[in-house]
């Protein structure tokens, strides 16, 4: 369990912010990514004295907090469990029409193609890191984010023009 | 859309979500790891209490599609736990540091003694079959286990109270994780591999595995059962041992030169016994 001065107040408050921004665009859902995040992190403190020794502990609480998320039975249950740990949901910011679009364009992806979103554009990973991390061929990667790209812009686009035609 | 643009707006949509999100005090966060890692225990000690109320038999019926379970042994010929304990017979350093593999399997910190951590899942259990035949049930998980959320898919094998821990994801063993390899072992006084199929939390498990024949212990002697006075006199002033929650109420650890091992007591007092030993790379709960 981690204590004072072994360096896991330093971390967290350093890689918090991070990495709940990188499972937000990931679940899309503020509160949802705050308990996967939060609970990723309560595990770190708690083998910190292990993990501290990684080269990059911050890599194993994203590949924690992103394991939670794919979890779909846990998911399923998370939306009930946030509420009774945290209250009703909190005023978030209002959030801009465009952002709101890439919200709903990045919600109808697959998850498999939101990870490597994700972990390339947000974490900023080279693909050949966002293939080992996903343990999948960098090809499949490749692929995989071409897919990405079309159907964002496919889907951006179709909006703005219903919105222009509308 | 342009690789710059779409970069800007990913990442403007999360620095959006992070600015407002709540980050609770580092404290939170431990207390947070309190609470999960009290239920953790409070529920393992639940299914225990239970198989042992219940007097049901010893857990190897099947029934799940994943994990896979075999049964070698009917549960009605095994014999259940050891009640011997092993004898001290090693002082602590002589080969608690060596790092070549040993014909035996051994509880060592650098692995299982015929095979070190990194070892491919083939030779691991080329080396096992050959010293334990096979084991008694498998099981597969892809993100949460019974052992908590491992690097990886993970894969566990499990020999009387030995579970063997294998996965294809990067760990400090296997950086790259493109195969199948060594990463944990533990020893254990319940039955971790039978669990739903979409197991997602820590269901304790309905009884304690079978014993068949002797548990493997470390180069000192030392294994499941051993008490707190043998630990003492194996490893003297590299043993630590804590109290409190979370986790097992008491816990040890071992930090020897080729790595540590760490467990859980049944108490402190020198008659007290080892419930639990692991060594090997962390999964997160």
């Amino acid at each position: 369990m981690a204590g004072d001065g072994d360096g896991f107040d330093e971390f967290y408050a350093a890689a918090y912010r991070r990495i709940v921004g990188q499972v937000f665009a990931l679940l899309g859902d503020l509160h949802e990514a705050e308990d996967v995040t939060q609970d990723a992190f309560a595990k770190a403190s708690f083998h910190w004295s292990r993990i501290c020794t990684y080269d990059m502990p911050e890599a194993w609480v994203r590949r924690v907090a992103f394991n939670q998320a794919r979890n779909t039975a846990r998911r399923a249950r998370r939306g009930l469990v946030a509420l009774a740990r945290h209250g009703p949901p909190a005023q978030v910011p209002a959030i801009s029409s465009d952002r709101v679009d890439l919200h709903r364009a990045i919600r109808q992806l697959p998850s498999r193609h939101r990870e490597v979103l994700v972990l390339h554009y947000v974490a900023e990973l080279p693909l050949e890191e966002v293939a080992r991390q996903l343990r999948v061929p960098l090809g499949t990667v490749k692929s995989r984010l071409n897919r990405v790209r079309k159907a964002l812009a496919q889907r951006l686009g179709e909006h703005r023009e219903g919105v222009h035609h509308g | 859309m342009g690789e710059d643009l779409l970069k800007q707006q990913l990442m403007d949509y999360a620095s959006h979500g992070a600015d407002a999100a709540v980050q609770p005090g580092a404290d939170d966060i431990r207390r947070r790891a309190r609470r999960h890692y009290r239920r953790v225990a409070a529920l393992t000690a639940t299914g225990v209490l239970l198989a042992a109320g219940l007097g049901v038999g010893l857990g190897l019926r099947g029934g799940s599609t994943t994990p896979t379970v075999n049964q070698p042994n009917p549960p009605a010929t095994n014999p259940g736990p050891s009640p011997t304990k092993p004898p001290v017979t090693t002082p602590p350093t002589s080969t608690a540091t060596a790092t070549q593999p040993t014909p035996n399997v051994m509880l060592r910190p650098d692995g299982l003694g015929v095979a070190a951590f990194g070892a491919t899942q083939q030779q691991t259990l080329s080396g096992l079959r050959r010293k334990l035949g096979p084991p008694d049930e498998t099981g597969s998980w892809n993100g949460a286990t019974p052992f908590g959320t491992c690097p990886g898919d993970t894969r566990a094998m499990r020999w009387g109270r030995l579970y063997v821990l294998f996965t294809n994801g990067p760990t400090r063993y296997a950086p790259d994780g493109s195969t199948w390899h060594l990463f944990a072992y533990q020893v254990d006084a319940v039955q971790r591999t039978k669990v739903d199929p979409q197991y997602s939390g820590p269901t304790p498990p309905p009884e304690p595995p079978p014993l068949r024949g002797d548990s493997p212990k470390t180069a000192a002697g030392i294994g499941f059962g051993s008490t707190v006075a043998e630990l003492r006199a194996a490893y003297g002033g590299r043993l630590r041992i804590s109290s409190g929650l979370p986790g097992p109420v008491h816990r040890f650890q071992v930090r020897l030169d080729a790595g540590e091992l760490s467990g859980s007591l049944s108490g402190r007092t020198p008659s007290a016994t080892i419930t639990g030993l692991a060594a090997g790379a962390v999964c997160g709960e």
